[in-house]
């Protein structure tokens, strides 16, 4: 009934044979890692303390020590088979452990929100593992903590789930308490209150300070505030979720046919077919139909501001649409945003932090759903940086994208090496396996995506890179949220490289007028400032 | 790069495991075991090596016994400045290139952190680039002022400064973490401003004091290093001799011990302009890390704590519905550790209430038995945390590293799980009552703070 396939017979794959021998100019090759220029002009200071101990000089540290023939890594597969004919299911097997984790994913979630009420599918979600019919929450709690196990469920934006986590000698009574909570649900009404008391204690909260108050807004600017991916819920919508919804909600959407089943630890294909052979014997149907997702429709206006007086960190972030995750040059554009903000050696984070110190870190790179793609750099920075630190991020991505400091051979290395050596260590663990995999059904890629990574990777050119920047990179027409101290007197970088006073006329900025400034900068009709309050709603 | 904070589960945290060899027999012996081989260089290094051939990558992970507890009075938040400084370059790296170099040669898990105990810095490589890693290792503890500047310093003083205000200075309740700390330890102890430490302190920091803390803390004899992963045990070992080997002979220093903290029972309130709802804590000091004690009260916590199930969980957050959220738990470290009974209130919620409800189940705790299924539940807890702590490499190093640096023997998984598995209804309530007392107890109350007027 089931059709086993071990995909790892095909998929195994050396990297010796592909990272060892061939030169980076090689096409088909993979690249030979490129040293750094090194030690080659270090003086040591004369005054480093006499009483220290004295370590010695040696030739042999003066380089990187060169690589050893690399190991065998064979990739990881993993098994795929069916539960009937509407469960697909994808297992990591792996007994070293006595653990076991699983989630059954369906398509749905708050895509399916009617406006006015957001956060229902969220809210339903939840409560399909806040006790059963038969067990009030407590007593589902304590069954639960009795064996050191756990049911959780959850609806993201299209994609939700309900998962448990156990030790195999438990096994038995968790997945009986996870059945019954996929079939079963309590959907009690005094559970419901709690949690929505709860949600909007929560909502209260997160309109109190920078960091909470820019993850409510940030989504409603970048995708717009009636987009799937844009809403939030508010005290009003949350009002008026009640549990029928959530009955009618579980009814719709928990459904077997199109589900997975992603799982990871002590199982085998067999005792998985078993265990569920009951209950797919009363549990049938196909889940209602999702809406189609269009693409985002950023805020209009181009910079948005939420003011937080105290803030002693502007949050800071700078969007525009980005490629799809199937766009043809993925890999070029990965590597063009690793160059720009996608690590610690990035531009964006070398030059706020490490050159500036106006931050603890940044980061730029694109953010890929079934969908659409987008940009987003972000960081969190001092507020009296606020406006200098704007600029610079508009001025990397200006660099790459316009080639007066385009992308450099070890720069491009540098995030090669890091895609394809550092590939055996996205696949470290059984866990970081199910993820890479869950990762190619999530984009409905072909299981054998991975046999291709290392030449995909291998094969992008700087000129690849620097197209990218060019075609993708959009400072001209970015948005830009910033949440912080609107009253934040600010600096400005000189050429001597110092931080002074920023003074128009010899008054000193604020944040808010240097934003306003930014806005009026921008010539095209999209210069306008836009003050939103911690719901996202426009002030003026 | 961040301050470690422990979370609740401390002694929990993730532990490593012989993949696939559980020892048959009897329950305790079905603990996992960690196959090491440990030894020390004559220069006082010591090394511990994990064998894991299953993937080809190598966790290499140094512990310096050194951390925030460390500190003198005027130079708080140094040892956390201290490791940044460590990432900035060293003679034979250069300048900004550990990061990178990293990157160039696939490593991944690049990091350091600093707590009260301890600081460490680690990555995973690909096996065939172990070395890579060990030139790093041994360029930063043996060559790092050569390359020491003042750009550097202050650049990471500005950087450090700016962790402090996204982790603490920008959110809510960071105040109250730091009033907490000094109505808990008196001026001098090095717990009294946090890992993170004072603005000032760090605005004042100098290369004296990065020369001074690198030549007294950073030496061989104070550092263990442990690689976990996919290496033959003899070109291991070479390589490390070649790399650690010649270093100069050093002793370790001495930790100075402060007294137990005893802070008079007091009430503090905390204004905070980031929080919307108010939270009262209770907090108490208690026994040191793995001393008699602590795991008892990781037992309590649970008990009062735990969501779903702990006692004021029910009451609060379930039956009365007063409060938002409920937590309680022992937060250990090595000279003395506190335990914390911590209630967010709801909006509309009477406080006086939720206090009462608090003290009843403090004082409950201590004057009656836990139940056999709390206690039962609490254990397997502990067991089972145990084991999903294990799958990575660099879980199983950082257990290594733990238990070698608080009980100096890294094999110590069987001692540290029986430690709950062998204690007793009686002697939970006895530790308890000792230590949660009202005489004792310090408590901190955070208030949503009043701002300026909203801007035109």
């Amino acid at each position: 009934m089931s059709n086993r396939k071990i995909l790892s017979n095909f998929l195994s794959l050396s990297l010796v044979v592909l990272l060892g021998a061939c030169p980076a100019s090689t096409p088909k090759g993979g690249l030979q890692p490129i040293a750094n220029p090194v030690g080659e002009d270090v003086v040591p200071n004369e005054d480093a303390s006499s009483s220290a101990p004295v370590f010695p000089q040696e030739e042999f540290r003066g380089q990187k020590p060169a690589a050893a023939a690399p190991r065998d890594f064979n990739l990881p597969g993993i098994s795929q088979f069916k539960l009937g004919s509407d469960i697909d299911v994808y297992l990591v097997e792996r007994h070293e452990l006595p653990t076991i984790s699983l989630e059954l994913n369906f398509d749905g979630g708050s895509l399916s929100d009617r406006a006015g009420r957001e956060g229902t599918a969220s809210h339903c979600m939840a409560m399909v593992s806040q006790g059963t019919e038969s067990l009030d929450k407590l007593a589902f709690e304590e069954a639960l903590a009795d064996i050191a196990s756990n049911v959780s469920s959850y609806a993201g934006v299209e994609s939700q789930g309900v998962s448990m986590t156990t030790l195999s000698k438990n096994f038995a009574p968790t997945f009986a308490l996870f059945t019954e909570s996929l079939l079963k649900p309590g959907f009690r009404k005094d559970e419901l209150d709690r949690m929505v008391k709860r949600s909007l204690e929560s909502i209260k909260q997160a309109k109190g300070s920078p960091g909470s108050v820019a993850r409510r807004v940030v989504d409603g600017t970048i995708y717009g505030p009636q987009h799937p991916y844009g809403t939030i819920s508010t005290e009003a919508s949350l009002a008026k979720i009640k549990i029928t919804d959530c009955k009618a909600y579980h009814k719709a959407y928990i459904k077997p046919k199109g589900a997975r089943l992603f799982i990871v630890g002590d199982m085998t294909q067999e005792q998985i077919t078993e265990a569920f052979a009951p209950l797919l014997k009363s549990w049938k149907g196909a889940p209602k139909k999702l809406a189609k997702i269009g693409g985002p429709k950023a805020r209009k206006g181009r910079i948005f501001f939420v003011d937080i007086p105290g803030a002693q960190q502007s949050s800071i972030y700078v969007a525009h649409p980005g490629p799809s995750r199937m766009d043809p040059a993925f890999y070029a554009n990965q590597m063009m945003t690793g160059v720009l903000g996608g690590g610690f050696s990035s531009r964006i984070n070398m030059n706020l932090r490490e050159d500036k110190g106006y931050s603890y870190g940044a980061r730029g790179d694109f953010n890929y759903n079934r969908y659409f793609g987008t940009f987003i750099a972000s960081s969190s920075v001092r507020s009296d940086s606020t406006r200098q630190s704007i600029e610079e991020i508009l001025r990397e991505m200006t660099r790459l994208k316009d080639g007066s400091d385009a992308a450099k051979n070890d720069e491009l290395a540098r995030e090669q090496n890091g895609a394809i050596l550092g590939l055996p260590g996205r696949f470290a663990t059984a866990s970081d396996v199910l993820a890479m995999y869950r990762r190619l059904v999530y984009f409905d890629l072909p299981m054998t995506y991975y046999n291709d990574y290392v030449k995909n990777f291998s094969a992008v050119t700087l000129a690849d890179v620097n197209a990218a920047a060019g075609k993708l990179l959009q400072p001209e027409s970015a948005i830009v949220l910033v949440v912080g101290d609107g009253a934040a007197p600010q600096i400005k970088r000189t050429e001597d490289k110092k931080d002074v006073p920023l003074e128009v006329e010899g008054a000193q900025q604020t944040l808010l007028q240097t934003l306003q400034a930014l806005a009026a900068s921008e010539a095209g009709g999209k210069g306008k400032l836009v003050i939103l309050d911690a719901d996202g709603i426009v002030q003026k | 790069m961040q301050i470690h904070r422990r979370q609740i589960p401390h002694s929990l945290m993730a532990l490593g495991i012989m993949l696939g060899l559980f020892l048959p027999g009897t329950a305790k012996a079905d603990d996992p075991v960690i196959p090491i081989e440990s030894y020390r260089l004559d220069n006082g290094l010591q090394v511990i090596l994990h064998q894991d051939k299953s993937v080809p990558l190598v966790a290499v992970n140094v512990w310096y016994h050194v951390g925030s507890g460390d500190e003198t009075l005027g130079k708080s938040g140094f040892a956390h400045l201290f490791e940044h400084m460590l990432f900035q370059g060293s003679q034979h790296v250069g300048k900004d290139n550990h990061f990178s170099t990293l990157k160039n040669v696939g490593g991944q898990e690049v990091n350091g952190t600093t707590n009260t105990d301890r600081t460490n810095f680690f990555e995973v490589v690909p096996s065939n680039e172990l070395e890579t890693g060990l030139w790093l290792e041994s360029d930063r503890m043996g060559y790092l002022l050569p390359m020491l500047d003042k750009t550097s310093l202050d650049n990471q003083i500005e950087v450090v400064r700016n962790e402090r205000r996204q982790n603490y200075d920008n959110v809510p309740y960071g105040k109250t973490r730091f009033a907490t700390a000094a109505a808990l330890y008196p001026e001098g102890h090095p717990y009294r401003y946090l890992t993170i430490g004072k603005h000032e302190d760090l605005a004042n920091a100098s290369l004296d004091d990065v020369v001074g803390f690198y030549n007294t803390w950073y030496a061989p004899a104070n550092a263990t290093l442990v690689l976990a992963g996919d290496f033959d045990m003899q070109n291991a070992k070479d390589l490390v001799n070649k790399w650690f080997g010649s270093f100069p002979k050093t002793s370790q220093p001495e930790h100075v011990v402060p007294a137990f903290p005893e802070p008079k029972a007091t009430r503090v309130e905390v204004s905070d302009e980031f929080a919307k709802l108010r939270r009262i804590d209770y907090v108490w000091t208690t026994p040191a890390f793995y001393q008699e004690g602590d795991a008892e009260l990781d037992v309590v916590g649970s008990v009062l704590g735990r969501t779903g199930t702990g006692r004021l969980y029910k009451a609060l957050v379930h039956d009365k519905q007063l409060a938002q959220s409920v937590a309680a738990y022992q937060q250990s470290a090595m000279f003395s550790s506190t335990f914390t009974v911590s209630v967010m209130a709801k909006s509309d919620a009477d406080l006086d209430e939720i206090e009462k409800t608090m003290k009843e189940e403090i004082t409950k705790i201590t004057a009656m038995p836990i139940t056999e299924a709390e206690f039962n539940r609490s254990v397997v807890g502990v067991e089972a945390n145990f084991i999903w702590g294990l799958e990575g490499l660099m879980a199983r190093a950082n257990t290594l590293q733990g238990f070698n640096h608080f009980l100096g023997n890294p094999s110590s998984i069987t001692s540290d799980l029986d430690r709950y598995r062998k204690t007793s209804i009686a002697k939970i309530q006895a530790v308890a009552a000792k230590y949660l007392s009202p005489a004792r107890r310090v408590e901190i109350l955070t208030l949503p703070g009043v701002r300026a007027p909203i801007l035109k």
